[in-house]
């Protein structure tokens, strides 16, 4: 469960400060699934990155699952990063030297699992999204769609409890990307995953269960 | 994650670009075979210096007229004669009076042509004594050496090197033959084993007469040295005290000549010698140097390159240790790799030059190798560590959006 409570998120730049998020008030339950809309520049990166403990607010708190993550250390903050929240981006951010299994590992990697484990998890991983027949291809011998789908592998190898998605269609043509929705669904369906997405297309916002709509760092819609 | 995979994570993302760490550790190897091979260099010249040395046996003193070194307190005082040359009335007295040496010999050296019947050669003339063979270890391969009583005669006879035999008698028997040397006729009575070099001389390059026949054959009785053996190594330091005192006394209480041991001399050129291989070791290390600057630029362009990957494994739950293990690992291996790459150069430099340089052995030491390849892994991590500190403190936010 998230909620944040009069989160503020302020800049200065040569003593000239902005406000990127305002007074932000919001609760997300487990096993939601959101959509977050706003035009560039809004604070909805910014809301995000807090959401996923990459970012610390400047004022206000942040309590995920009980604990109160605003305080807490950059290591700790490593560490809830790799254990409850998983990162879809819209650039795929895979390594090109490595093949699928590998890239899918990563997470792992930083969790202190043994070779053999970690390898067995990537696979499934991969076979959930549909790429059990891509194991050991390189990110560049495999389309935008296939690649992201690695990238949604990466994000739930680690069984989080959120998935966060900065346009993860943005980047691809209408079919692939109505997979890569299809698949966010049915981890949420399946296994209650709570998925948190960005994005600019409001056919893909109304698939979800509520749009957040954010507005010079307000919020202007939450239903 | 464990070490294990640190370094299999490092060895992936070398050999994801294998010219550009090749040619990184290359700096390093350059570096690592230099200090191998300067430093087995200098240590085998150092080894085969001492060896001749030695040779010699460590129990001789040797006595040098004049004084190089002083040591206060024997400045000529006007009205007492300085004599400033050795003599053979030195030798007797230290012959007689010395209870700390078992041997004492002197040398009185000069060029001249020998010459029997149509045959001649270049020689050295060494006057000395009966004691010569027994103090040096070299012993006549025919006939005899001087003896004590055509020693203190002083009798035209002369004892032949090796070579000398071989250009003027052509390996025929010569004792009783008579060669001339200068104005003077000699008998031969001898004919030396083959020696080389000892002494600073080629021992059989020599034509060997009584000291007191060399005086009158020179026309001088001025010594070029005396070489004193003592009883026993431990005897060494008294039966210089014991000479410097009997010569001393026969000079008018005048120390003008100096008195030098083996061990004195040993060290003198083990100082040298191990300056050498320091100084050597130093620029071969400077190289060593050069080479972590390029792992340190190499690193730090590969960081640029990697923003994303670093962002990327920030989002996924690297702490910043995790990444400066990483990269400090990388920096370490490129170094590491090279340092062993580059002491196997080294080593087989060595062998090649060896077998260029006849006599000469080059001396591969453990602690050169472990100090050079130490010395490299250091390097990589030394240079290393800013890199990958940069690195670490990545922001994953900005990182991530790096183009």
């Amino acid at each position: 469960m998230i909620e944040m409570q009069s989160v503020w998120k302020v800049y200065s730049m040569d003593s000239i400060e902005v406000a990127a998020l305002r007074d932000i008030n919001v609760r997300i339950e487990k096993g939601e699934y959101i959509s977050i809309m706003g035009p560039s520049g809004s604070g909805k990166s910014t809301l995000m990155n807090i959401i996923g403990c990459l970012d610390r607010p400047t004022r206000g708190k942040y309590i995920l699952n009980g604990k109160q993550v605003s305080d807490y250390s950059d290591k700790e903050l490593a560490h809830i990063r790799n254990k409850q929240i998983g990162f879809v981006f819209q650039m795929f951010n895979l390594l090109p030297r490595y093949n699928a299994v590998k890239n899918v590992s990563i997470p792992l990697l930083y969790a202190g699992i043994e070779s053999a484990e970690m390898e067995r998890r990537a696979k499934e991983s991969l076979i959930n999204v549909g790429l059990g027949d891509r194991m050991f291809h390189r990110p560049s011998q495999l389309s935008g769609g296939q690649q992201q789908r690695i990238a949604i592998a990466r994000a739930i190898v680690n069984e989080p409890d959120i998935i966060l998605a900065d346009e993860p269609t943005g980047n691809l043509d209408t079919k692939s990307g109505k997979e890569i929705i299809s698949i966010f669904k049915n981890l949420n369906e399946q296994m209650k995953v709570t998925i948190i997405l960005i994005t600019h297309d409001p056919f893909i916002a109304q698939q979800a269960n509520r749009v957040i709509k954010i507005l010079d760092g307000s919020i202007v819609r939450n239903s | 994650m464990n070490s294990l995979t640190y370094i299999f994570t490092a060895f992936e993302a070398l050999l994801s670009n294998k010219m550009r760490s090749a040619l990184t550790m290359l700096g390093v190897i350059i570096g690592v075979a230099a200090v191998i091979l300067l430093v087995s260099m200098a240590v085998g010249a150092k080894q085969y210096i001492l060896e001749k040395f030695t040779g010699l046996g460590t129990n001789l003193i040797i006595i040098q007229p004049g004084k190089i070194q002083t040591k206060g307190g024997n400045f000529p005082v006007a009205g007492i004669a300085s004599t400033h040359k050795l003599t053979l009335s030195d030798v007797r007295a230290l012959q007689r009076e010395s209870t700390y040496a078992d041997g004492v010999f002197p040398m009185l050296l000069g060029a001249l042509i020998v010459k029997y019947h149509d045959a001649h050669a270049d020689t050295t003339v060494l006057g000395t004594n009966e004691q010569f063979t027994r103090i040096i270890n070299i012993e006549p391969q025919i006939g005899g050496f001087i003896s004590k009583e055509q020693s203190d005669a002083g009798r035209n006879i002369c004892v032949l090197g090796y070579n000398i035999w071989k250009v003027l008698f052509a390996n025929k028997n010569p004792l009783g033959k008579i060669v001339k040397l200068g104005n003077f006729y000699f008998r031969v009575i001898g004919v030396m084993e083959k020696k080389g070099q000892s002494l600073g001389f080629d021992m059989d390059d020599l034509v060997y007469i009584p000291a007191k026949a060399s005086e009158k054959l020179f026309n001088t009785d001025s010594l070029f040295g005396i070489r004193v053996r003592a009883r026993s190594k431990d005897a060494v330091d008294d039966a210089v005290k014991q000479s410097i005192e009997i010569l001393k006394r026969q000079h008018n209480n005048n120390e003008d000549f100096t008195v030098i041991t083996q061990d004195s001399m040993l060290s003198t050129v083990d100082t040298i010698m191990n300056m050498m291989t320091v100084i050597l070791g130093g620029i071969a290390a400077i190289s060593l140097l050069v080479g972590g600057i390029g792992i340190m630029n190499i690193m730090l362009v590969s960081i640029k390159e990697r923003t994303r990957e670093i962002g990327l494994r920030k989002a996924v739950g690297a702490t910043h240790r995790d990444i400066l293990i990483q990269f400090l690992i990388e920096s370490a291996t490129l170094s590491s790799t090279g340092g062993v790459i580059g002491i196997l150069i080294g080593i087989a430099g060595g062998f090649m030059i060896q077998s260029m340089i006849s006599g000469f052995h080059i001396s591969i030491t453990l602690w050169s190798v472990l100090v050079a390849f130490f010395f490299s892994a250091f390097v990589g991590i030394f240079f290393g560590v800013y890199p990958a500190y940069k690195a670490a403190q990545l922001d994953p936010i900005e990182s991530l959006r790096y183009e």
